[in-house]
């Protein structure tokens, strides 16, 4: 079994949104502890639950991801655990007491000098003051900051905050990091460098509890995950699972929005018609995009597209084209059918099919528009999604790293790429 | 079949349930946060000093030019006669002087003791550092200022030929009292500051408050209305007392030994206080 260094049981937290009652709710909490009272476990007028009922464990040598949108109570776990913070209900239980918060400032004051920060890091993390003593040249040289160790860290830019809070932690090697958004102001520099140093932190047996929004990160360093959604563990397993889940929960939400848009859209569509029967004998009943095996759609995946119409009389030449459309683009892309492969209509239903062999879209919602025209003169006989409300499908998305990445730094399409056999 | 390994003893829990369960834990935990303080109370006050003197064009010089302001007035109400001013036996410039010098270094360790959570606010609430280093840099900063002041006291006692009796170092005992006085009280406060401005508004008026319920400059006469006020005023019992240690000699070695106890005592309960307030203040600290 692997050895606990941190247990979350059942840990909750309360904030107040509302800043006069702050001052009220904080000072009656004070006389309530003073007094020896637990926390109440109702929530008072304006109050909330920024976490609720959260139970995690980090053993050593694990990376724990804790992902969620802005609010969703990743930042209150990480204080929570950085204890600058107590719960309101549940426990936090610690099997070390070698436990560092590193954040955007590197875990360092601004306000004293590097060479102060060396000497108050490694004392309230236990050093001894003849060893600190010894230590500090060898730091302050292993952190090739020179002269600028007797500046103000809050003068230093991140790239030497970042080098100095490596050399005091290569020091201090910490049992637990906790790692709150800790590179989300650096540069692709200092964000390799960072990754670096986590990297060989956890190859050396190191554990942490990282808060981020990097996907990549998380996917990269983390076997085990958490989404938290309005303060509760919505989701915990794999990074995989759950930051494909999160990208979920980030689309449904956009959807939301679009979806109105589109209400409306089609709303005032259908006030009006595409060229019909009555104008040429040829209606599109209907237009599809499925799965080759089946109606989902996976990026890379073989996809068809299928425009059903009826022919009110036989027409013996046409061709057909589409065109694909999502909110933010119209057309997205199109595709128009030579006349060499040109078709003849039946009276009555016919299917026009073609094939994707590998769908390039990304996971997402989106609209179909299709036109059959007259071969040669290319004059359209039939359209539907011009006039009238277009058909919608929806790609779906794989639960693979790449995939996640691409998604949350909203790629644009999907590339069918063949990196030849495994090995 | 194996035995399950055990599931070793955790080093610390945090839990929901209040501090004041466990008294003795809560105490215990406090002296050695204290202790482990130290080196960072140490360069906050380096760091805080430098940043006091770095941006004033006059640097150090203004730890002593409003006591030596007080005692140019002084010198010229005494050489006017006036008539409400009465000091007793302590020279006119040298009663002000020690009297602002300690009403100074009073409002002073209050301040700073009061900002201290405020004011390191971003720290800590982002990393767990002992409220202790910020509560001990605030109260070395005023116990250096009631050092450069003192100098300052100094030069015009020898200016005036105004020697100190030989109980001075009993009066400065009794300046540490004001300022342990002061520092209590801010301490005691801090966690009220960072969730509210209403201190920072209160702190425009009540400055004049103290000073004018305080025998800062002058003593008034007996039996009158101010002078009860006075009476009732613990912090006029300790300036009066260190500036008759300090001038005359004739200090109450009772009140000496009384107050030290109690403010040893006031002083240790308002730093828990501010120590069990800390959670709920960073939590509820406004910008």
């Amino acid at each position: 079994m692997d050895r606990p260094l941190l247990t979350l049981e059942g840990v909750s937290k309360r904030y107040s949104r509302n800043h006069r009652l702050n001052l009220r709710y904080g000072l009656q909490d004070i006389a309530a502890e003073a007094a020896g009272r637990n926390p109440e476990r109702r929530l008072r007028t304006s109050e909330f639950w920024a976490l609720q009922d959260v139970s995690l464990e980090v053993c050593a040598g694990e990376v724990l991801g804790v992902i969620g949108h802005n609010g969703a109570g990743k930042s209150t776990l990480i204080n929570l655990a950085a204890r600058v913070q107590r719960p309101t209900l549940g426990r936090l239980v610690y099997h070390t007491d070698r436990v560092i918060a590193l954040d955007a400032h590197g875990g360092l004051s601004g306000a004293q000098t590097g060479r102060e920060n060396i000497v108050s890091k490694l004392a309230m993390h236990g050093v001894p003051p003849h060893e600190i003593r010894e230590a500090i040249p060898e730091l302050i040289a292993y952190s090739g900051l020179g002269e600028f160790i007797d500046a103000p860290t809050g003068t230093y830019s991140q790239g030497m905050r970042l080098r100095l809070a490596f050399s005091i932690y290569t020091r201090l090697k910490p049992d637990l990091f906790l790692v709150d958004e800790a590179i989300g102001g650096g540069d692709l520099r200092f964000r390799g460098k960072f990754q670096r140093f986590l990297r060989e932190y956890v190859d050396e047996g190191g554990s942490i509890l990282l808060a981020s929004h990097d996907l990549y990160l998380v996917q990269m360093l983390c076997r085990r995950c958490i989404l938290l959604d309005g303060g509760r563990v919505v989701e915990a397993g794999p990074p995989e699972t759950v930051v494909s889940r999160y990208e979920e929960m980030m689309g449904a939400q956009d959807l939301d929005l679009a979806a109105a848009k589109k209400a409306d859209r089609k709303r005032k569509a259908h006030q009006a018609s595409d060229r019909g029967p009555e104008a040429s004998g040829l209606e599109i009943t209907a237009t599809e995009m499925v799965g080759e095996e089946g109606p989902e759609l996976i990026p890379g995946e073989p996809a068809l597209i299928r425009v059903h119409c009826r022919a009110a009389e036989a027409i013996p030449k046409v061709n057909w084209g589409f065109e694909l459309a999502c909110p933010e683009h119209f057309p997205l892309t199109s595709a128009l059918c030579p006349p060499e492969y040109a078709v003849e209509l039946r009276i009555g239903d016919n299917v026009l099919e073609a094939r994707i062999d590998r769908l390039p879209l990304m996971p997402g919602e989106y609209d179909l528009h299709c036109a059959v025209l007259h071969v040669p003169s290319g004059a359209p006989l039939a359209m539907r999604g011009y006039q009238t409300a277009p058909d919608s499908f929806t790609v779906d998305a794989p639960e693979e790293a790449g995939m996640n990445i691409l998604r949350h730094r909203q790629g644009v399409f999907y590339l069918p790429v063949d990196f030849g056999e495994p090995r | 079949m194996a035995q399950p390994e055990p599931q070793p003893a955790p080093l610390l829990v945090i839990s929901a349930e209040s501090r004041m369960r466990h008294p003795r834990r809560f105490v215990r935990e406090a002296f050695a946060d204290l202790r482990a303080s130290l080196p960072t109370a140490r360069s906050l006050l380096a760091q805080r000093l430098r940043q006091r003197y770095r941006h004033s064009s006059l640097g150090f010089l203004w730890a002593f030019l409003p006591a030596a302001f007080v005692a140019v007035i002084m010198t010229f109400v005494r050489k006017a006669r006036f008539p409400l001013f009465e000091t007793g036996s302590i020279p006119p410039q040298v009663y002000g002087l020690y009297g602002i010098v300690m009403m100074q270094s009073f409002l002073e360790a209050l301040n700073a003791e009061r900002m201290a959570i405020s004011s390191h606010r971003q720290l800590l609430s982002r990393q767990r550092i002992p409220l202790e280093a910020m509560l001990l840099a605030a109260g070395g900063e005023a116990l250096v200022g009631l050092g450069m002041k003192m100098l300052a006291v100094a030069f015009v006692c020898l200016l005036l030929a105004a020697p100190p009796a030989p109980t001075l170092a009993l009066g400065l005992i009794c300046m540490l009292q004001v300022l342990a006085l002061g520092a209590a009280i801010g301490v005691g406060i801090a966690a009220w500051n960072a969730m509210s401005h209403d201190l920072d508004h209160a702190m425009m008026v009540l400055p004049w408050v103290i000073i004018s319920t305080t025998p800062v400059f002058i003593r008034p006469p007996q039996g009158s209305g101010l002078a009860r006020v006075h009476a009732a005023n613990p912090l006029a019992w300790l300036i009066d007392n260190a500036r008759a240690y300090a001038c005359t000699g004739a200090g109450s070695p009772a009140l000496l030994v009384g107050a030290t106890v109690a403010l040893a005592l006031v002083l240790m309960a308002a730093w828990l206080v501010a120590r069990l307030s800390l959670p709920y203040a960073l939590e509820r600290a406004t910008d």
